[in-house]
């Protein structure tokens, strides 16, 4: 079904209502149903206005509750119109005997009230198309294709001035950006250079024609999915078929009817919307795809390969090993958190540049970079797609990623360097790394951290197990205690020992005797 | 006034942490407000003075001197509390031995009467009045050692939890019995980070039938202090500096009850 614009309904309601409250007053007596009528043509031009208004900012996506507060203003006031234009109808309805002049006005009064029941079902309409606007999302970040209705990029292409003009007129009254081209080459090269998210085309025109305009916009991979919508003066089913096995997605003839123009663009334009949403539902899934691949692939077979080593170097070389196949990194170097949470590197392996330091000692010339520590203190994962830095030992492309177990402890940190494409000439240059894999690579830093944690736990149980083995070898202490008290001095000491400790004793208070104190035979108090 | 009571602090190996826990344990039960007495016996290599932060250039006297007879032990004592703050009642007495090379030599050459030493540390006990005397010994078992051990009433015998330390103090553990001390303290010092202390002590106290006085950690602090002062009184809130207070509370005990 097609609808005429609301405001355009509004201005219709606002001007018959006006003249049917001059022909009231005119006759004498019917200045209630005249005043009524006065306010049912105020509401409509109220109306028409908010409804311009609102149309015009439309490329403004609105929230919720902005939307809820439009609806409201919108509905107020046809509202109004039907109860004012109810009150005049009993009013006239009140009079007795009614004339012709009477009837005609009731006549008019009821077809008044249809149109404003039209008026209400093209602004419901108009205002359920606000629900499919995304909210919030700052324009320029939004793909192409997918702004709110009224905020679409038309290309309108035909040779002849006044048609783009009208074309213009009509579609910026409906909020789309309208950019206009007078051939096919031109048309061509504007989609270029900014992909339009809808191309009205002429026919016949000089030059490119109609039909070889859309060809080419067809066989172009960034534009073939942009509609087209012909425009024809020659109305032949010859024509329309034509086009539409071009690829043309409607056809509208000419001279065309704007609520037919604004029907076909809107639905075309909606049809691209839902297309587009698909498109990018489908990209989900397919990257959900290549996550999940990578996990059954990647993650897992490496998860148990760190998890089953458990000499400590080989696990540290193996953790940047492991990572760096997975992305591609050219380099690859791990830091272990020091007790003080400072970073130690302890295995670095820079491919391009024949580097490998995996023994499992720290690294004590490797200061942490910048991107390292800063994983280290946030503990989210660095990645920078492009450092600029040109010189010959500077990575292009970072990777830093924290290793923390399931406590969430951080065990250290993991930076790669230099992704690399892999394939053909372009294989040494670096590349940024690639986002998709993020998720599979911080579940393998988890997988590491832990594997990190257990030989760190492993190592401090057996240090400690060493620690608690106290062996005494009984026969070599029997030896050493004979060569040691198997003597004189030792006897004699032995014989003394109790007596020289017990000397003060005795004598508390005494000075103590400094010679002869040995000899001084005294009461042997016994150990206490 | 009761006898004072004598610890020595001794060990199978050098480097087990003796001079630092001789001068703690002094310095916290000067704190205490006892009277202590530190006689540094390590004459082969002495250092517990640098703990104490005394000038062996400013002091005339040594053990040394008073082991050759040159000068009475009273006089080699230096009152070293009060410049480490401890103040009221507690005071700190150091009886340092010669830094000199040529003493050293000469008397480890020559020898000395320990039966000397011995009466030196009666006359230091009577004169100075001491509640303590430590002896702060030279590692291993010689002459010397043995008297100290045997005018000991508490010998404290330091070990690192290692096998070769185990050994030793097998050794000096049943040396020390056949001299029959009256109480036989074990220290672990230097225990790893990581060992789970008081499995340690369990383990040691175990296999050698005897007392654990404390397991102290091996400490960075410590380390980096090199001996420069004393720990306890430099970090008396560290959880090593409140274990040296609680062996220094349970020694002081021992003696009220003596
Ligand atoms: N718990 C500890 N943690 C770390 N270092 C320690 C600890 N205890 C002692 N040390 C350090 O060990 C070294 C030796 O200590 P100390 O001089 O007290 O030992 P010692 O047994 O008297 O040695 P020596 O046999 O040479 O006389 C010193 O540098 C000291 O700082
Ligand atoms: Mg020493």
């Amino acid at each position: 079904m097609i609808r005429s614009a609301p405001e355009q309904l509004a201005r219709e309601i606002e001007v018959r209502v006006r003249a049917l409250a001059t022909a009231l007053r005119k006759s004498g007596g019917r200045e209630q149903s005249a005043a009524d009528l006065a306010k049912v043509a105020a509401a409509a031009s109220r109306l028409g206005e908010m409804w311009q208004a609102r149309a015009g900012g439309a490329s403004e996506a609105l929230d919720e509750e902005a939307a809820r507060k439009a609806r409201h203003d919108l509905r107020t006031p046809v509202s109004h119109m039907m109860g004012y234009l109810e009150l005049a109808e009993e009013t006239l309805q009140e009079i007795q005997s009614p004339g012709v002049e009477v009837k005609a006005w009731l006549v008019e009064i009821g077809r008044l009230r249809a149109r404003v029941d039209e008026l209400r079902v093209a602004l419901e309409a108009g205002m359920r198309a606000w629900a499919h606007e995304r909210p919030s999302s700052p324009p320029a970040s939004r793909p192409p294709g997918r702004r709110g209705r009224g905020g679409a990029r038309v290309l309108a292409v035909d040779d002849d001035g006044e048609n783009r003009n009208l074309l213009r007129r009509h579609l910026e009254r409906q909020g789309h950006e309208i950019e206009t081209a007078e051939g096919g080459e031109l048309a061509l090269r504007l989609a270029r250079e900014t992909p339009p998210d809808l191309v009205l085309l002429d026919v016949m025109m000089p030059g490119l024609d109609g039909y070889e305009t859309l060809r080419r916009l067809k066989s172009d991979e960034r534009l073939a999915r942009v509609p087209v919508i012909m425009l024809s003066g020659l109305d032949h089913a010859e024509t329309i078929v034509r086009c539409l096995e071009a690829g043309a997605d409607d056809h509208i003839p000419k001279p065309f009817e704007p609520a037919i123009l604004s029907a076909r663009v809107e639905s075309a334009l909606e049809r691209k919307r839902l297309g587009d949403r698909e498109r990018e539902h489908l990209a989900q899934l397919l990257a959900a795809k290549r996550r999940a691949d990578a996990f059954i692939d990647y993650v897992v077979p490496m998860g148990a390969r760190l998890a089953a080593q458990t000499d400590t170097p080989t696990l540290l070389r193996e953790i940047v090993e492991v990572a760096r196949r997975f992305t591609g990194a050219d380099g690859g170097t791990l830091y272990l958190r020091r007790e003080d949470a400072s970073l130690q590197a302890v295995v670095q392996v820079v491919e391009s540049r024949g580097l490998d330091r995996s023994s499992g000692d720290p690294i004590e010339d490797l200061a942490p970079s910048p991107s390292a520590q800063l994983a280290a203190r946030s503990g989210r994962s660095q990645r920078i797609d492009d450092t600029g830095d040109a010189s010959v030992d500077a990575p292009r492309s970072i990777f830093a990623l924290p290793l923390r177990g399931v406590d969430d402890e951080l065990r250290g940190v993991l930076e790669l360097t230099d992704a690399r494409a892999g394939e053909g000439a372009d294989a040494a240059t670096p590349v940024a790394f690639d986002p998709a894999r993020e998720t599979a690579l911080e579940a393998l830093g988890r997988l590491a951290a832990v594997a990190l944690a257990r030989n760190a736990h492993e190592q401090s149980l057996r240090r400690r197990i060493a620690d608690l083995e106290v062996q005494i070898d009984e026969g070599a202490r029997a030896r050493e205690v004979a060569v040691i008290t198997d003597n004189d001095y030792f006897r004699e000491l032995r014989a003394k020992a109790t007596r020289l400790r017990a000397r003060g004793r005795s004598q508390p208070g005494q000075p103590s005797p400094s010679a002869g104190a040995k000899t001084k035979d005294e009461v042997d108090d016994g150990p206490r | 006034m009761g006898r004072a009571e004598i610890v020595s602090v001794h060990s199978f190996r050098g480097g087990t942490g003796k001079s630092n826990s001789t001068a703690n344990l002094a310095a916290c039960l000067a704190r205490m407000g006892k009277r202590v007495g530190v006689v540094d016996t390590d004459i082969a290599s002495p250092g517990i003075h640098v703990l104490f932060g005394l000038d062996l250039n400013e002091t005339e006297h040594t053990l040394v001197d008073y082991l050759w007879g040159r000068c009475e032990i009273a006089q080699a004592a230096y009152e070293v509390g009060a410049r480490a703050g401890i103040e009221g009642e507690g005071r700190l007495y150091l009886i340092p031995s010669s830094m000199r090379t040529s003493a050293i030599t000469q008397i480890l050459r020559e020898g000395y009467d320990v039966v000397r030493l011995d009466d030196g540390l009666r006359s230091l006990m009577d004169e100075l009045e001491l509640d303590f005397l430590f002896i702060d010994t030279h590692p291993g078992v010689n002459e010397e050692t043995l008297l100290s051990i045997a005018v000991s009433d508490t010998l404290l015998l330091l070990l690192r939890p290692d096998q070769q330390d185990y050994q030793g103090t097998g050794v000096t553990l049943e040396v020390a019995r056949m001299l029959e001390v009256p109480r036989i303290w074990l220290m672990v010092n230097k225990a790893p980070r990581s060992s789970d202390l008081s499995a340690l002590r369990a383990r040691v106290a175990e296999t050698y039938a005897a007392e654990v006085a404390a397991v102290l950690p091996h400490d960075e602090g410590m380390l980096t202090l090199a001996s420069a002062g004393v720990f306890c009184l430099l970090q008396p809130e560290h959880p090593i500096s409140r274990s040296f207070d609680e062996v220094a509370r349970r020694l002081a005990k021992r003696e009220s009850q003596a």
